[in-house]
């Protein structure tokens, strides 16, 4: 069984895994850039390294301004084939673990216990 | 011996040549070791903190007029080309009043470049932007400001090539 975090992004519901998050902000200022993909929203400072931020809403096509009030990065850090360790965020708008994050207890559940 | 010289203070180093008659003669290269440090030119254009390589800035120049009248601009008995940075960063918009021109000189093309405000020079430490940026060809890198706020480095010879 492996630990995920669940989050709704404009009623859709997501998850990753728990290892690859390593950490949700939300005060992080984004920086934009210009000339560059419609889905990539800027950069961020985050502790001395230069981070991208994506909107999944527009990387997938389902954009809705109606949810830019609760907006929570979180930053995934993957893996691939060129680089040993990259880091992205995710521009979420609408999170699901709100109670959690602001009592400071690391947001993670089963996937499998979520109705 | 001169191309080297040039070459060297290219990259920002130093040569340095010592003889003594019967003994023979030490040329010492003195090269820095990460070319990501750099002097730049700290200016506002629109929403963005632009970093402009100070070893490619000639003068800088303040006028006061409209876009219309300043399509090409005389600078040392020469007529030069005038770009509308805010409108490369960004089609959708233009400059209307100008204020401040930069005049750049790089790989023997000079040319100016309009910006809104010039706040000072700026000792960068440039950081690649990642490989999600990989279509990005005006800007060369970003780095971290004092007060932590992020300034997007542009490389001038792509400014150039945009027309």
């Amino acid at each position: 069984m492996q630990n995920y975090t669940i989050f709704l992004v404009n009623e859709r519901l997501f998850a990753i895994k728990v290892n690859n998050i390593v950490k949700a902000t939300r005060d992080n200022k984004i920086f934009p850039i210009p000339k560059d993909y419609d889905f990539i929203e800027g950069i961020i400072n985050f502790s001395g390294s230069i981070i991208t931020v994506i909107d999944i809403c527009k990387k997938f096509d389902f954009y809705n301004n109606n949810y830019k009030n609760n907006t929570l990065l979180i930053l995934v850090a993957y893996k691939n084939s060129d680089q040993n360790s990259n880091l992205l965020i995710f521009h979420i708008y609408k999170y699901f673990f709100i109670y959690l994050i602001f009592n400071n207890i690391t947001f993670k559940m089963y996937i499998q216990n979520y109705k | 011996m001169d191309i080297v010289k040039k070459e060297i203070s290219e990259l920002r180093g130093e040569i340095d040549i010592t003889s003594e008659k019967f003994l023979g003669t030490s040329v010492t290269l003195k090269l820095p070791l990460t070319l990501s440090i750099i002097d730049t030119l700290f200016v506002k254009i629109d929403k963005w903190q632009i970093l402009i390589p100070l070893s490619a800035v000639l003068v800088c120049k303040r006028i006061n007029l409209s876009i219309e009248k300043i399509r090409n601009l005389e600078f040392e008995n020469k007529i030069l080309s005038i770009f509308d940075l805010r409108k490369i960063l960004n089609p959708n918009t233009r400059t209307e009043f100008v204020k401040q021109i930069v005049i750049i000189s790089s790989n023997k093309r000079c040319f100016g470049i309009i910006v809104d405000e010039i706040i000072s020079e700026h000792q960068a430490v440039i950081k690649p932007l990642g490989h999600l940026h990989k279509n990005q060809k005006i800007l060369s890198g970003a780095s971290i400001l004092g007060d932590e706020t992020l300034a997007l480095v542009i490389d001038v010879n792509a400014i150039y090539k945009t027309e």
